[in-house]
């Protein structure tokens, strides 16, 4: 077990690299002259000229990207250009409102998930239409943003019951729409994926045998099928992960919420580079994290796999 | 099971034509595209055409889903944004599919040191969140259509790649490519001519999902101000500038959205019927 | 006292998107208490199908039980509510499947699996089911039941799981034990094994076994009486040594020629010429009729009925049950 963490993560080193490069190569590529953005147009040239070579943007490609490298093993992500604050201060300032979202939006979409999709593949198997399954994809076809809008409008505009956008102070009653049109969201994905999971597990000969026995319908479904069940959906959650951190990217923008999304959106538009390089390397961070504790979870759930 | 390409075509169009959900999702993928084609006809008025004494009306006479903050018409804004979610789609899907079917053959055909590198680098892309890699992109090109079209193009090819390197890589060693070799066919051809045809299914069932997945994309980068750039009426900017007006006029909202959702829906339906109809695993009869 | 189990002319029909399947066509037969019966036929004729009817487990949709009836010691399944059916499975009843490799629950240890029938039926707690599984473990010749109680399905080999599975479905002490092909899917020394393992807890604990094969050798080593089953239909029903001696029914027959003998000396072997019927379209008249050798006009226009002939045997063909041709006419 403890070799097998290990080996996972030097597999990420190289990952991590690998995105990092990408990244800092797209970057390199920005048309028009960061400096000249941010000094603004009444700057000399020779102003101009000592900031580039401050910021090391006069050095070729590779030198760039060894310099930061170099710099971001030891854990300093660079200053922002625009406010001058260290880009690991912020990231880590605003970590906790983005964790606080995503972890939000993840338990209610498992809970909503897993519920609906169990719910729908019971009653398609036992001679339901497919209505539930098409239910699902028109959910699925709805995009976060326009989500978010419409969350916004009902519960905040119209029913006001929540605060309509931005942090306040911080309080839960300020992640309830965020989190709830979050969770929806993703939720979707989730209750196709055990939808789909519980049908084809239905199918199986040993749920015939569960019968067999003289088990009640209930503990068929929810002893035998659900945990073979949730052994597929654990496997495909990975990317729904992927679809929290875009989505929750949208949703703190839509919101107003100062996240990491927000900040590395913000550092978009403002051509912030060391920002939104820093930005990316995070969200990969915890991507691989997070994938690697499912792949626990994947193995917990399966007695067929066991970590040598 | 084995089935011939012509049997398997037959069986598709009679499973496509029963299932219901595909024939609802070809009329809606049908009717963009006669919207997005016939714009100029269909439209009331010019999508730019500004009216500022009629400005966020509701939706009424006149103007039957309302005007926006400019008094622009909504429906006519709505039809052509048909062909900016279309236009990227296709182009973006038409990229993706080139790269990553090529790729994909090229790595599961010729296995060894191409297969490697070929499949490190799809799953280095793959390790980017779809969206953000657009959004890098989009940063480091300047926002516009062109980036747009291969932003998102550049985005989709990962997945396609893996998928038909998966086929190719089931199909390599069986009978029909063996004797396509033994008769001196070139690799080209062999790769074009003889694998890619038996590629095709879940590659049609891929660029369907891929259509339903760029239309998104495209909405939200435009949403965002990364896409498509003002004047230019997309579903995904119409959002963001409804979004300060949620409050006085939430039509500029709610039309756009459902226009976006109902794209997709049209394609996500269309691309979950074809995978029923064109799957030969799945049997008709149940047992 | 009542029979064990008797059907009556049952009916199960699926109902898919290409038409209506007779799996089960207005079948009857009997068990009698301690009886081994054999159910024998091609795939598809329907003897798996009449099995969980019996169990009232066909899947629905798309399949469903239309008519005739089942009566287990007497009483009807078919007007039993749910909660009595279950209180049946795996208790008086019960079955064990083809496919040893899938039809154990990959996911929990093989005692959690046995002990859930155990606790659910005879209200022991989880330890002492437990304990009981591993006795059912050594019953059937399981070695180390201690150690296997805890392994999952997939750490054993085929045989083990089928002997598994027997364990499960002897458990609580069933009446009948539905055998649907117990050994098809294991390797030929296996087979002999579990088969002489079946013998054995039959002598044992005395339940009836209702023994669905298509392996006509695996009836007459087995069974006393046999059920011949074509395309939905009970064709001949006869104790197993007449029906090996003289078999009746013209499908009989070539099921039978078609096996090779070792004490006989024989050209080729036997093959009944065509195919299975399409089951959402069968043939007019008797459903055998095409793949028969003596077809006369008749076969072609009526079908035929189950006639006794006489000792305990019944067959259905207007060739070889001369006398119903005039009844009927």
């Amino acid at each position: 077990m403890t070799a097998y963490i290990v080996r996972r993560l030097a597999l990420m080193v190289p990952l991590l690299v690998g995105v990092s490069l990408v990244t800092f190569t797209l970057l390199y590529l920005v048309p028009g002259d960061p400096v000249q953005s941010l000094v603004g147009e009444r700057a000399t040239p020779q102003m101009v000229e000592s900031i580039r070579r401050e910021l090391g943007l006069d050095l070729p490609l590779h030198l760039r990207y060894g310099r930061w490298l170099a710099r971001t093993v030891r854990g300093d992500l660079g200053r922002s250009w625009a406010t001058h604050r260290p880009v690991m201060v912020s990231l880590i300032d605003r970590f906790p409102i983005t964790l606080k979202l995503s972890v939000l939006a993840f338990a209610l979409s498992t809970l909503l998930g897993v519920t609906v999709g169990v719910a729908t593949a019971v009653r398609e198997e036992a001679g339901g239409d497919h209505l539930a399954r098409w239910a699902l994809l028109g959910g699925q076809s709805v995009p976060i943003i326009y989500l978010c809008l419409v969350f916004m409008y009902v519960f905040g505009v119209w029913l006001r019951l929540t605060p309509v956008s931005g942090l306040g102070d911080g309080s839960i009653r300020y992640f309830l729409l965020p989190a709830g049109a979050l969770g929806l969201y993703t939720s979707v994905y989730k209750a196709r994926m055990t939808r789909s999971a519980m049908l084809e597990v239905l199918r199986q000969d040993y749920i015939r045998t569960a019968r067999a026995k003289g088990l009640s319908e209930r503990v068929v479904i929810y002893r035998h099928a659900l945990k073979n069940a949730m052994v597929t959906v654990v496997t495909v959650l990975g990317a729904g992960l992927s679809a929290l951190l875009v989505g929750s990217v949208l949703t703190e923008t839509v919101f107003g919420l100062p996240g990491i999304g927000k900040l590395q959106i913000d550092g978009v538009y403002a051509r912030d580079f060391p920002v939104v390089m820093g930005c990316f390397l995070f969200q990969a961070v915890v991507l691989s994290f997070t994938n690697l504790a499912m792949d626990m979870a994947y193995a917990w759930a399966n007695p067929r796999i066991r970590f040598d | 099971m084995g089935y011939g390409m012509d049997g398997l075509w037959a069986r598709a169009r009679r499973r496509l034509g029963r299932n219901r959900g595909a024939r609802a999702g070809l009329v809606i993928v049908g009717t963009l595209a006669v919207a997005a084609l016939l714009a100029p006809v269909l439209a009331p008025q010019p999508p730019g055409r500004m009216d500022l004494d009629r400005v966020l009306l509701p939706p009424g006479p006149g103007h039957p889903l309302g005007t926006d903050y400019f008094g622009r018409d909504m429906l006519s804004r709505l039809i052509y944004g048909a062909r900016v979610s279309l236009t990227v789609g296709v182009v973006a899907q038409s990229l993706s599919a080139t790269v990553g079917v090529t790729l994909g053959l090229v790595a599961g055909y010729c296995g060894g040191w191409t297969d490697l590198v070929i499949m490190r680098l799809v799953e280095l892309m793959l390790c980017f969140p779809d969206l953000l890699l657009a959004v890098g992109l989009t940063v480091a090109l300047g926002p516009g259509p062109y980036t747009l079209f291969l932003a998102l193009g550049l985005v989709g090819w990962p997945g396609m790649a893996r998928l038909v390197r998966g086929e190719a890589l089931a199909l390599r060693d069986r009978e029909f490519l063996e004797a396509a070799r033994a008769t001196g066919t070139g690799p080209v051809r062999v790769l074009w001519g003889h694998l890619f045809p038996n590629c095709l299914s879940p590659v049609i069932i891929a660029v369907t999902g891929g259509m339903a997945a760029c239309i998104m994309a495209e909405a939200s980068l435009s949403f965002l101000g990364l896409g498509a750039q003002p004047p230019t009426p997309s579903w995904g900017s119409m959002l963001n500038l409804g979004r300060p007006y949620l409050h006085l006029a939430p039509h500029l909202v709610i039309f756009p959205g459902l226009a976006i959702a109902l794209a997709v829906f049209g394609f996500n339906l269309l691309g979950d019927g074809l995978r029923d109809a064109l799957d030969p695993r799945r049997s008709d009869f149940p047992g | 006292m009542s029979r064990l189990l008797e059907l009556d002319k049952l009916k199960t029909y699926f109902y898919t998107e290409e038409g209506v399947v007779l799996a089960v066509d207005g079948v009857s037969f009997h068990i009698e208490r301690g009886e081994t019966l054999g159910v024998v036929g091609e795939s598809g004729c329907g003897k798996s199908v009449t099995a969980l009817s019996i169990l009232r487990l066909v899947p629905n949709p798309p399949g469903r039980i239309i008519g005739g009836d089942i009566l287990f010691e007497g009483q009807s399944i078919l007007r039993k509510t749910e909660a009595q059916m279950r209180d049946l499975r795996g208790n008086d009843i019960a079955m064990i499947f083809q496919e040893p490799m899938t039809s154990l629950n990959p996911v929990y240890t093989c005692g959690e699996q046995i002990a859930e029938a155990i606790e659910l039926h005879q209200g022991l707690r989880k330890r002492e089911a437990l304990e009981k599984a591993v006795d059912m473990l050594k019953l059937v010749g399981i070695p180390g039941p201690e150690r296997r109680v805890r392994e999952y399905p997939h750490q054993l080999s085929g045989g083990m799981r089928q002997r598994v599975m027997i364990a499960m479905a002897l458990s609580c002490n069933p009446k009948l034990l539905m055998a649907d092909e117990p050994t098809t899917a294991l390797d030929v020394t296996i087979q002999a094994q579990i088969l002489e393992l079946m013998k054995d807890l039959k002598q044992e604990l005395g339940m009836a076994i209702m023994l669905i094969t298509h392996d006509l050798g695996v009836i007459a080593e087995m069974a006393k009486r046999v059920v011949v089953m074509y395309a939905g239909k009970v064709v001949e029903e006869a104790d197993v040594a007449g029906l090996f001696r003289k078999p009746l029914h013209p499908y009989t027959e070539g099921l039978l020629s078609s096996i090779p003998r070792l004490n006989r000396p024989q050209g080729r072997l036997h093959v009944i010429t065509g195919q299975v019927p399409n089951p959402v379209n069968l043939p007019p008249g008797c459903r055998f009729h095409p793949r028969c050798p003596y077809t006369e006009d008749i076969c072609l226009q009526r079908e035929p009925e189950l006639v006794d002939t006489g000792g305990g045997r019944l067959v259905s063909c207007w060739v070889r049950a001369g006398g119903s041709r005039a009844e009927v006419a």
